[in-house]
């Protein structure tokens, strides 16, 4: 079973991956020929309103392999914070400028790089949409601001984008859409 | 360092960029990073215009055309010469006519440096430390971190010597090891800083096993060892300091340079480390790089290793003997006995690594770690000679015979 569920993720069909969960035999499925996998499965999308999934069954349980909400991390993975006052001898403590003239220029104060740890959903959202914003401004659709927030203007060019490519023009950021667009989901 | 020929803009400090093609730029696109935009026409400059008027504040361009550089309003790149691949993690300044690619997808082995500064003179040393604080460089090393696109299997970090960034170096691990969860790192150090148990402590304790430390022992004496890194009491702490990290279970690489004073004893080492640090993973015995101090210290560092033949197999059977795995590296396979071949590596860095003439048409060239590019101004580490495929084994027959090889007498 074991084997059968690491397998899960290579399953075209994802109902036929939820009746293996739950124990049901399928029927012999027929080899069938390569398929590409999508950019975003249904599941993927975070910010896709219920109405983008064809039925429940794409819900899946982060149980089987491949699921698609991130395992939260449990705090003991953390490295412990220990750390002591380091001594002179191990000299500068970084933001330092470089000295050496053969190196270069002077570096800016370390900037805040963004913390792997997980975003907030919220941040998850605003991420996505500056991202479609983009690829919307790239492709000439888009003239507002890239600021995150899904406005009217950056709903208009979706439903553009949405009806130059066939999908339905609901303005809203689904799996579809965003396939079309090459954007990955946040995860 | 890898670099690149350009003339730059818009760069007054410098900065750390991960280079995007225009139509992956959607899709990478993060708060907090750089990105160095490929543009190649006039339609994609003015997409990135539109971006950057939008307010998207960390976007530059590189670019094959001058015309583009030109006309481009924002921090921009005209590569002269060798051309940015996509996902390089790149720094570029404009004091600097170049742009370091610090990191790059493509090659197979990748180092962050994080320091100029070491507390050791090795007489063969390839990058002659500086005393100058450089802790500019810790602040680089998280914003390539942070860059990286795809998680690399291995990453080094090199220096200089590491441990003397104290408290930082875990900082940086743990940096690392959160971005690239997948990815294993290895840390050149001596070793020496971790005689201390406070500070073993706070760098080793809650580690995750995925960093190995390749520390460098060259003789198994005080004498022999504090003459070839040039410091006294540098032998004690080392060995100090591989206990501490086997204490935390770390896993570890010992390093043996091969220079004359080192192959002169190499057997005795080697049977040195397998009665007493018989927890190492590994040994590695490396061919000198003909650079840095070793140029200056030429009479002791320039051998013709095919005139160490027996050191090495006297070395190698030690080593076997405690079931200790050798990693032969930097030594083409023309300089070392056949026997030898099985534990070969090619471990010279892409963009360092050269062939000679007579390297041509030699039937294992594909399997040979070939040579440092600056032997020219260095030497050979041997008299350089092609094998014809006819007559010898490939090499594939004999990796089958490690575990086997060398025969030990009882």
């Amino acid at each position: 079973m074991a084997v059968l569920i690491a397998g899960l993720p290579f399953l075209s069909n994802r109902s036929e991956a939820a009746n293996l969960q739950q124990g049901v035999s399928p029927a012999p499925a027929q080899p069938d020929p390569v398929k590409l996998r999508p950019l975003n499965f249904p599941g993927d999308n975070l910010f896709a309103a219920h109405r983008s999934h064809s039925s429940h069954s794409s819900h899946r349980s982060s149980s089987g392999g491949g699921g698609a909400y991130p395992q939260p991390r449990p705090d003991s993975d953390r490295a412990p914070s220990q750390r002591g006052p380091a001594s002179s001898i191990f000299g500068g403590q970084g933001t330092s400028q470089p000295v050496d003239p053969g190196r270069a220029a002077p570096v800016s104060p370390r900037p805040a790089y963004p913390s792997p740890a997980p975003l907030s959903t919220a941040e998850k959202l605003r991420l996505q949409v500056m991202r479609v914003q983009i690829a919307l401004t790239s492709l000439g659709l888009y003239t507002g601001p890239v600021d995150g927030v899904l406005d009217e203007a950056t709903k208009e060019s979706l439903k553009q984008f949405q009806i130059v490519k066939g999908v339905k023009p609901d303005g809203l950021m689904n799996t579809d859409t965003l396939n079309a667009l090459g954007v990955p989901a946040v995860q | 360092m890898r670099q690149v020929a350009a003339t730059t803009k818009g760069f007054p400090t410098r900065t750390v960029h991960r280079v995007v093609a225009h139509r992956h730029l959607a899709r990478q696109w993060e708060p907090g990073l750089r990105f160095l935009v490929r543009v190649d026409s006039e339609a994609e400059l003015a997409s990135v215009h539109r971006l950057v008027t939008a307010g998207l504040g960390n976007l530059a361009i590189v670019t094959r055309s001058a015309d583009v550089y030109a006309r481009s309003g924002f921090p921009s790149v005209l590569e002269a010469g060798g051309a940015l691949q996509s996902g390089d993690v790149v720094a570029v300044s404009d004091k600097a006519c170049r742009a370091h690619v610090l990191l790059r997808e493509s090659d197979s082995h990748h180092t962050v440096f994080l320091t100029n500064r070491c507390n050791s003179k090795c007489l063969m040393c390839s990058q002659p430390p500086t005393p100058q604080d450089d802790s500019w460089l810790v602040d680089e090393a998280f914003a390539v971190a942070a860059h990286i696109e795809s998680s690399p299997p291995v990453l080094g970090f090199t220096g200089g010597e590491p441990l003397l960034l104290g408290a930082q170096l875990r900082e940086i691990l743990d940096a690392f090891g959160e971005r690239h969860p997948e990815t294993e790192f290895d840390v050149l150090t001596n070793g020496r800083l971790l005689c201390n148990a406070a500070f073993a402590k706070n760098l080793l304790e809650g580690l995750p096993h995925r960093v190995t430390w390749m520390v460098p022992l060259y003789g198994h004496a005080d004498i022999l060892h504090d003459v070839v890194v040039q410091s006294p009491g540098a032998f004690e702490q080392t060995i100090d300091g591989l206990l501490t990290l086997q204490s935390y279970r770390q896993p570890i690489q010992l390093r043996v340079v091969l220079i004359e004073t080192v192959l002169e004893v190499l057997p005795e080492l080697c049977e040195f480390v397998g009665k007493n640090l018989p927890f190492v993973r590994e040994v590695a015995l490396m061919g000198c790089e003909p650079i840095g101090f070793a140029l200056a210290n030429r009479g002791l560092c320039e051998v013709d290793l095919s005139e160490w033949a027996r050191e090495l197999e006297g070395g190698v059977r030690w080593l076997n003997r405690a079931q200790l795995r050798p990693i032969i590296m930097n030594v083409p396979l023309c300089a070392m006995p056949r026997d030898l071949w099985p534990f070969a590596h090619q471990s010279i860095s892409d963009w360092k690594r050269a062939f000679a003439p007579e390297c041509d048409g030699c039937a294992v060239k594909t399997n040979c770690c070939g040579l440092f590019a600056w032997h020219e101004k260095g030497w050979r580490p041997t008299t350089i000679r092609a094998f014809d495929g006819g007559c010898c084994e490939t090499i594939e027959d004999l990796d089958g015979r490690t575990d086997s090889w060398p025969p030990i007498p009882v």
